[in-house]
């Protein structure tokens, strides 16, 4: 006996409509900004909340086309800035931005860092040749996030592994859980451990490492962010979400911002197999792709060869060897190659995680 | 800086180097340090090209060790030893411990080793820089006051 297929019904196109149209629950946009990261996140509300993780936005042109990428969203304010750690490819024009949202009427309402000691960071960040330049725009955010925080316009909590989870929006469905780095760590950081032993610690492994979960309904959405952490701190980040959840089988993620650019000192084999089995997965190398073509071939063959989706801000072939000296030595350390696009991913329960490269209009 | 068009034209005429990222890589490593030496640029830019020929007649394996010890030249000189750091790609290999005498009697038995002591020896020891050399008063009382302003208390975002 013969099936007819069933043409689909009024009811079935609308569902389908519907999910199409399903605005997203997460949206996390990497900014093609060169060598550094620049994240915004937005968590669909009510209220839609917009957090930033990182800045690198050296120039005038790149905070213009930054503020033009909120606009298109529809973000106005932002309700969050995280300094994941203090290197200059993730604060950049940090203060410039703050300061712009302040003069606009709509402070950022919370800044935060891990919370070593600035004094001391500056000074192991000298010891090991950071350019001045670097160091003067370092003190230029601390003097804004003073400033910002002391006229009690912006709050400015310290996070660290034993920070609680910190809720996102009016219902606790949406959380920001950070799991590094080791507040054992940065306590030792705050009694001048890093002053005395200024050539053995990294300040990459100040970085702040969190994890965003969103649940609607019965759907849970849950991404690790890594900032430029190396395997240390991602191994002990990972004790400390055990912990958390009280279970030592946790179900992976849907979204891994790759550590440290996708360098291998900071790439961690285990990471690539904590992934979730059922939903499309991606995985975002935030603003790589300049001068040491990351990610690294290695570390995106791991991640590909575990069933992931690899994502980056550097969508084509690196340029000319010239070209990418020039762009290190000569004309900045930041502009959008011609070559790069921000990335779009998106989460919702219905259609899972989806990604997509938006076009770089300079 | 001259030693930067030196640089420029050098990379951009040297085809067989062109396509091997690694070795770029490294070449940037060492020309970054080197750039912030006195020398005269000729000298320090025929170190770095004499450094990376050696370099490229070994397999990859080795050139990324140079990458990756170039990486740790950050903090190499600790009192009066210097460190040559392996990073992630080497995990079995344990840090190099050298007397700078060795580098400057030219016996330091690598030439891994001694690619990175030329790096080594022409970028200012890093201990010897100090904020207060780099920042304004004004600029450090800012730094200063940054670690003591943070709010208490649970937060929602």
């Amino acid at each position: 006996m013969s099936k007819r297929r069933r043409s689909p019904t009024p009811r079935d196109r609308s569902g389908s409509d519907r999910a199409e149209r399903s605005p997203a629950a997460v949206r996390i946009i990497l900014f093609a900004c060169g060598h550094g990261d620049t994240i915004l996140i937005t968590v669909a509300g009510p209220p839609t909340k917009s957090l930033l993780i990182d800045c690198h936005l050296p120039k005038v042109a790149d905070r213009r086309r930054f503020l033009q990428l909120l606009a298109a969203h529809g973000v106005e304010s932002l309700d969050l800035v995280m300094l994941t750690h203090p290197h200059l490819d993730h604060y950049a024009g940090m203060a410039d931005l703050l300061q712009h949202f302040a003069d606009a009427g709509h402070p950022v309402r919370i800044f935060c860092d891990c919370g070593a000691n600035w004094r001391n960071v500056a000074e192991l960040l000298a010891a090991r040749g950071c350019p001045q330049e670097a160091l003067k725009e370092y003190a230029r955010l601390a003097k804004v996030v003073c400033d910002l925080s002391e006229s009690q316009k912006m709050a400015r909590p310290r996070l660290d592994d034993n920070h609680l989870a910190i809720p996102i929006g009016e219902t606790n469905g949406s959380l920001l859980i950070p799991v590094g780095p080791d507040a054992t760590l940065l306590q030792n950081s705050t009694d001048s451990f890093l002053m005395a032993n200024r050539s053995s610690i990294s300040t990459n492994a100040l970085s702040i490492i969190f994890i965003l979960r969103v649940t609607v309904g019965q759907a849970r959405f849950e991404a690790l962010f890594t900032a430029d952490a190396e395997r240390e701190g991602l191994m002990h980040a990972y004790h400390v979400w055990q912990r958390r959840e009280e279970t030592s089988h946790l179900s992976g993620f849907d979204v891994v911002k790759i550590p440290h650019h996708g360098s291998e000192n900071g790439h961690w084999e285990e990471l690539c197999r904590m992934r979730k089995k059922s939903r499309q997965r991606c995985i975002a190398a935030a603003s790589a792709g300049t001068l040491y073509d990351l990610p690294h071939q290695t570390v995106r063959n791991d991640y590909e060869s575990n069933g992931w989706t690899v994502v980056a801000t550097n969508t084509k072939p690196i340029p000319t060897t010239r070209t990418r000296m020039l762009e290190a030595f000569g004309k900045g350390h930041s502009v959008a190659q011609p070559n790069s696009a921000d990335v779009k991913i998106e989460w919702s329960p219905r259609r899972g995680v989806t990604s997509e490269e938006l076009s770089v209009k300079s | 800086m001259a030693i930067k068009e030196k640089a420029f034209d050098f990379f951009g005429q040297n085809p067989q180097w062109k396509n091997d990222r690694v070795l770029e890589a490294g070449l940037h490593l060492i020309v970054q340090c080197l750039l912030s030496d006195k020398r005269h640029p000729d000298e320090v830019l025929g170190i770095a090209v004499d450094a990376l020929r050696d370099s490229s007649k070994n397999d990859d394996t080795m050139r990324l060790c140079l990458v990756e010890r170039l990486q740790g030249i950050a903090d190499p000189v600790i009192d009066d030893r210097i460190v040559v750091r392996f990073g992630a790609a080497s995990d079995q290999i344990p840090d190099q411990v050298y007397s700078k005498d060795q580098f400057i009697e030219g016996t330091v038995p690598n030439q891994w080793d001694r690619i990175t002591a030329f790096a080594i020896g022409f970028v200012e020891p890093p201990m010897r820089q100090s904020i207060s050399d780099l920042l304004t008063t004004e600029e450090l009382e800012h730094v200063e006051k940054a670690s003591q302003s943070y709010t208490e208390g649970p937060i929602r975002i």
